[in-house]
């Protein structure tokens, strides 16, 4: 896993020149996927305490009901993390054809200015320099995507960190089970703030992107 | 792209990459290495520019892209180096290791930042700070200019086209009974290999090296007495006479 301190060596690294956008996007799709295992994390956590609170009967109530929406939180984050990596996946590849593409333009641009028979070149120019600018707005279109997804599950995080509030309060109404449920409570906690990491260092890379 | 980890010590470990099930049919299945350290990384014949996406994500589950620092390429075929146009935009500061005699021939592939950096005949070493790789020449085993890697710690030979096999689908990472892996591979020495000669220089090298792992850029792995057992029967195939072979097929 990437810190805040990794992006800045990385951007270093390239010495004043944009880091390619095929770069960054797989890095951002790399960096993410961890994502998805914590927020599974957060479902185990949820599974957990719905079983204590179905054995502690009436202590557990208060509890139980706040574990359909931490198990909502964490189906929301996973799909996320999941649409995030496969956007960054279709992004970095289009980007690589998208090189392919404009060199190709630029070496028959280079050529037709020094040759008589243009016509075919000129051909083949347009085509790719059509290839190019629809991979080009593809890239925009996904670059725009993953600045959403990324914001959805930063406010899923926040929604999260707001319900372990009200997990504390619930946990200290159990009696007996108050131990095992905050616990649980801790648990979602450092998970949700581990996810908040990625997803700073995410919009990190985001940022990159946006230079690229 | 299936990646895992081969073997590990304290100072490095090796990954092996490949087995990628959105590779486009008619491209030959390809094994990638790696060789990461505490703060750089490796690729050891990195592949073509059909698979360096999955190559490149793959990659960077095991190191920032700043710290793959060196590609080694054993030879000049496309399967193992036609990506170098990509990897030279993608690494910010780069060496690749190759052998000289193709250096104007891989130049061809697209590269304008990537240092080239020249291995000679007799071989030599790449240093990877706390980690230092044999470079073991190989030629004509298939390529005129050709070098393997060894790693005297893991013992691990990187061996390129030789000891490779072709399998249909997604075979193991291990070769499991010699015996019936013999016919994937038979036709690709027979064929590829054009030099008995070269061929019986090689083995008498290698037979001083202490092998636990010899890992081929094509099909499965031999590992300890599997070692053995293919450098024999490598020695008593005659090679380049696969056009023949083919002809009487």
């Amino acid at each position: 896993m990437l810190t805040l301190e990794d992006i800045d060596a990385l951007h270093r690294a390239y010495e004043g020149h944009p880091v390619p956008r095929f770069v960054v996007s797989a890095t951002l799709a790399t960096e993410l996927k961890s994502t998805i295992s914590i927020a599974r994390r957060i479902s185990i956590s949820s599974k957990n305490a719905q079983a204590i609170t179905a054995r502690a009967g009436t202590w557990g109530q208060g509890f139980s009901g706040i574990t359909q929406f931490i198990d909502e939180f964490s189906r929301n984050t996973i799909d996320c993390a999941n649409r995030i990596s496969e956007t960054s996946r279709q992004l970095s590849q289009a980007s690589v054809t998208l090189i392919a593409r404009r060199t190709m333009a630029d070496r028959l641009g280079r050529v037709m200015a020094h040759h008589a028979k243009v016509e075919a070149l000129s051909q083949l120019y347009d085509k790719y320099a059509a290839s190019a600018e629809k991979l080009e707005e593809e890239n925009e279109r996904n670059f725009h995507q993953l600045r959403k997804l990324i914001e959805e599950i930063r406010d899923c995080t926040r929604a999260l960190n707001s319900i372990v509030a009200t997990c504390r309060i619930e946990a200290s109404r159990a009696g007996p089970f108050q131990q095992a449920l905050f616990v649980i409570a801790a648990d979602i906690e450092e998970a949700a703030w581990e996810i908040g990491e990625q997803i700073k260092v995410g919009k990190k890379i985001l940022d990159m992107l946006g230079r690229s | 792209m299936h990646s895992e980890t081969l073997l590990e010590c304290k100072t490095h470990r090796w990954i092996i990459c490949g087995r990628d099930p959105d590779k486009p049919d008619k491209i030959i299945d390809t094994n990638q290495y790696m060789v990461r350290t505490d703060t750089r990384m490796i690729i050891l014949d990195p592949g073509g520019i059909e698979l360096f996406s999955s190559m490149l994500a793959c990659a960077l589950n095991y190191a920032p892209i700043h710290e793959i620092t060196d590609l080694f390429a054993s030879h000049q075929d496309p399967d193992i180096i036609s990506s170098l146009g990509l990897w030279d935009q993608a690494l910010p500061k780069g060496r690749l290791h190759a052998p000289w005699l193709w250096e104007g021939f891989i130049r061809h592939f697209g590269m304008n930042n990537i240092e080239y950096v020249p291995i000679a005949d007799d071989g030599g070493e790449i240093n990877l700070g706390s980690v230092s790789l044999q470079i073991i020449p190989a030629h004509y085993l298939h390529s005129s200019g050709n070098h393997n890697i060894y790693d005297p710690e893991l013992k691990i030979l990187m061996s390129g086209d030789i000891g490779a096999s072709l399998e249909p689908g997604q075979p193991p990472l291990f070769v499991e009974d010699f015996e019936a892996h013999i016919p994937h591979m038979e036709y690709f020495h027979k064929r590829w290999m054009p030099s008995n000669y070269a061929k019986n220089d090689w083995i008498k090298r290698v037979r001083q090296l202490d092998i636990e792992y010899l890992a081929p850029q094509h099909g499965r792995i031999f590992r300890g007495d599997d070692v053995k057992r293919f450098l024999d029967w490598f020695e008593r195939l005659e090679v380049g006479v696969g056009v023949q072979a083919s002809y009487r097929n």
